[in-house]
């Protein structure tokens, strides 16, 4: 599984080569170059596509091989020849390579018993683009992209302080994924940092190429359908977290950021209410927990109304279902679940397919099936309501992985009123407190601040209320510096 | 037990608000006014009186010990023998103060939610459900009672002012027409219905705060004498002293009568028993207590 590669660097130069060529043997896309500077043998290697050729050439190789002084030494390289602005000398063989193999140059040079890794990083990247899975109304049309660097830059561009923190892990034994875990130091909640890295130092992986595969490494109950980290492709998002002491971790080749601790009303906020009037921000939070509560209960309210409870209905209404219910042959239950697995079916087709395909797919999905069923007599009008209600008020949210959290208790709920009506809607819903209760992100409560209040967190928390009024970090963060303005607007 | 965890003061207050009421609140009309008629709500509220001043008591006691577990405060105290014959005794009061509760809650969704459904299955579901609540320990139970504090009171409190318009308030007089016995007996049944505060000598030790002990408690025990007496007008208004001695529960009941004309729902009695069936968790409390009643060795 590991392999070991050599860390003494040999004085001979081809000693050196000879290893470099057997290790890295049978590769067309690494360039080892070999050349003399007066009369020391160097030898130059990089991964082409990585590397910035124009950089090699023009401010390392030119300088080097027109240097006509006399004694060579590395340290004389490093400090008077080089025309480059990173450059580190070490002296292991195998930091090298691993610089190497990152995009970086590695220098060996004969009679040395170190190396000169000179940063010359580029390759071609996605621009900076809008987040299509976080679209906003208001605000910053950035998004981070596949590089990490560039995705500090635009963390550090929002956070101009001396104590912000980037720090570096190299996660996957093969991989050795870039991975930083960013805060700034005293603001941030100091249990949730440790027990980050003491996650993050346990990985023991071959690969991690994005974020969720580290997600499913560090949150705090892997069997739970919630989301216990919190995902973003938005520095902003980024910054406002680190100015309320959470902590952002970045990988390299994912453009989306996880942050900890998230608890479940921070999944429910978008930049928007931020940018936004306060009035209509309050309004829209409050209007996001009414969707969230219908599209948990719709199929199953529908269930047991129908199958238990039929008098708690005006009685019209409870004539007009039963009407449009005629001709049905499935008892309620069937019918939600036909309807409520269709569903599930055909977003997916539409997510998957590629997107000309995907608008037929939603046209027949959409028209033509749910009108064909109506009329052939399989489900019932009322019943094609109910669920594209569901449908509409799951993606009110502006987190995906929620809207999946909360389809599985849906599913949960219909079973449990199917069983017993309201009374076991209710007690399903009980059970859905009780999970979301016991969940804890980094030892803050998922609920937080519903429970345990403190009147100062229900500034931001269903309501919005206008930032001069909102002195104080959330107290259940457990930040650093907890006060954010000292005498606010008033 | 999880020491460390400590209990904050609106933990404290919803817990015993929540206890209290979710274990005496089915019947607890129907017990007093058989007794005393239109003398009830006088009765509640010294029967309250005397609840604040029991738990004033058993602050005061529990502070004088340190705010040690109560299994430690009685052995010090009186010594292992009495320890555990009064440990003994509480274990099976809350057994038998949970066992009641669940038979009335599950009776009451039989009667108005699953008329067909055996009243088993309905028991079995309460302690599955209870069951799996507790597995985490008191601070679910806690954070729970604070969770649902509000989605049970808020339409609670709807519930009492909606029927305003059939209430004639003048049913609640004459006063003062009952025995000075039946007053005395009414006293003692209104104070068993506030049963269910004993918990704070288990909760006590596990307070964040000391200090606010009493002022929350006191708070809470206000809380619950103001809800009792606000469903004993309401419920006296609407339907007479007589009418509530048939009433087997005529807090049920008074949702009944809600008519609010072109809401969507009709019948609101259904709607504001699921919401009750929140409040069995209420009697959840008194389960861990039972766990956590430890003999010393």
């Amino acid at each position: 599984m590991n392999e070991i590669v050599r860390d003494q660097i040999s004085l001979n130069i081809d000693d050196n080569i000879s290893y470099l060529k057997q290790l890295l043997k049978d590769n067309s896309d690494i360039v080892m170059r070999e050349f003399y500077v007066v009369n020391m043998k160097c030898c130059l290697i990089y991964v082409d596509g990585m590397a910035d050729k124009n950089l090699i050439d023009h401010f390392l190789l030119e300088p080097l091989m027109r240097f006509e002084g006399k004694v060579l030494d590395i340290s004389i390289i490093k400090d008077r020849i080089a025309n480059v602005s990173e450059i580190s000398e070490k002296s292991k063989l195998s930091e090298g390579i691993i610089g190497a193999l990152s995009g970086d140059s590695l220098l060996l040079v004969q009679n040395n018993k170190s190396c000169l890794v000179i940063g010359t990083r580029l390759w071609p990247t996605r621009g900076v683009s809008e987040p299509s899975s976080e679209t906003v109304i208001k605000g910053s049309r950035e998004g981070f992209t596949e590089t990490v660097r560039f995705n500090t830059a635009l963390i550090r561009r929002r956070v101009r302080d001396t104590r912000l923190r980037l720090e570096h892990l190299s996660i996957g034994r093969r991989s050795k994924s870039d991975t930083f875990i960013i805060y700034i130091d005293d603001i941030v909640n100091k249990d949730a940092l440790s027990l980050i890295k003491e996650r993050l130092g346990k990985i023991d992986i071959d690969a991690v190429f994005d974020s969720g595969i580290l997600e499913e490494f560090i949150e705090d109950n892997m069997y739970s359908p919630f989301p216990q980290v919190q995902y973003t492709e938005r520095p902003d998002v980024v910054a406002a977290a680190l100015y309320e002491g959470r902590i952002a971790v970045l990988i390299d080749n994912s453009p989306s950021a996880l942050i900890v601790p998230a608890t479940l009303p921070n999944l429910f906020q978008s930049p928007d209410d931020y940018n936004g009037r306060w009035i209509n921000a309050t309004f829209i939070r409050l209007v996001r927990l009414f969707a969230l509560f219908l599209t948990l209960v719709m199929p199953s309210l529908y269930i047991s109304v129908t199958s238990f409870n039929t008098y708690t209905i005006p009685t019209k209404l409870a004539y007009s279902i039963a009407a449009s219910r005629e001709g049905v042959p499935f008892p309620a239950f069937v019918e939600v679940i036909i309807m409520e697995l269709f569903l599930a079916m055909l977003m997916e087709a539409i997510v998957r397919l590629p997107k000309p395909i995907g608008a037929t797919i939603a046209i027949v999905g959409g028209l033509i099936i749910g009108q064909a069923a109506v009329s052939a007599g399989i489900v019932s009008p009322v019943m094609i309501i109910i669920i594209a209600v569901t449908a509409i008020t799951n993606f009110l949210t502006p987190n995906y992985d929620i809207t999946s959290a909360f389809r599985f208790y849906r599913y949960l709920l219909i079973i449990f009123s199917s069983v017993a009506g309201l009374y076991g809607m209710v007690i399903g819903l009980i059970i859905f407190l009780i999970q979301l209760l016991q969940l804890k992100s980094f030892g803050v409560p998922y609920l937080a601040p519903a429970v345990s209040p403190d009147i100062d967190d229900y500034k931001d928390f269903l309501l919005r209320l206008p930032y001069g009024l909102i002195r104080k970090r959330p107290k259940y963060m457990n930040t650093g510096d907890k006060i954010r303005q000292k005498k606010g607007r008033l | 037990m999880n020491k460390k965890y400590n209990i904050c003061n609106f933990g404290l207050f919803t817990s015993i608000i929540v206890t209290v009421i979710g274990i005496g609140i089915f019947s607890y009309p129907r017990g007093i006014v058989t007794l005393v008629e239109n003398d009830a709500v006088l009765v509640t509220i010294i029967a309250g009186l005397i609840n604040i001043a029991l738990l004033i008591y058993i602050e005061g006691a529990v502070k004088l010990n340190n705010y040690q577990e109560l299994s430690l405060i009685l052995k010090n105290n009186f010594g292992k023998v009495i320890c555990n014959i009064i440990l003994l005794i509480f274990s099976a009061y809350f057994i038998i103060v949970i066992a009641l509760g669940v038979r009335t809650f599950a009776a009451v969704v039989k009667m108005y939610l699953l008329i067909k459904t055996p009243i088993e299955f309905i028991i079995i579901t309460i302690i599955l459900t209870g069951s799996y609540h507790l597995r985490k320990g008191i601070e679910n139970v806690i954070g729970f009672n604070e969770a649902i504090f509000w989605i049970m009171f808020i339409p609670t409190a709807f519930l009492l002012i909606f029927p305003i318009k059939e209430a004639h308030f003048s049913n609640l007089l004459p006063v003062f027409t009952s025995s000075p016995l039946n007053l005395f007996k009414a006293i003692l049944t209104s104070v068993y219905s506030f049963a269910g505060f004993e918990i704070v000598y288990f909760l006590l030790p596990y307070m964040k705060e000391k200090k606010s002990i009493k002022k929350v408690s006191i708070y809470s025990m206000v809380f619950i004498t103001l809800f009792y007496t606000a469903v004993l007008v309401m419920v006296l208004a609407v339907f007479t002293n007589q009418d509530i001695k048939i009433l087997m529960y005529s807090l049920i009941t008074l949702s009944r009568v809600i008519d609010i004309p072109g809401t969507f729902i009709e019948r609101w009695y259904g709607v504001s028993l699921t919401l009750w069936v929140l409040f069995f968790t209420l009697l959840l409390l008194t389960f861990i207590i039972l766990q956590q009643i430890q003999y010393p060795e």
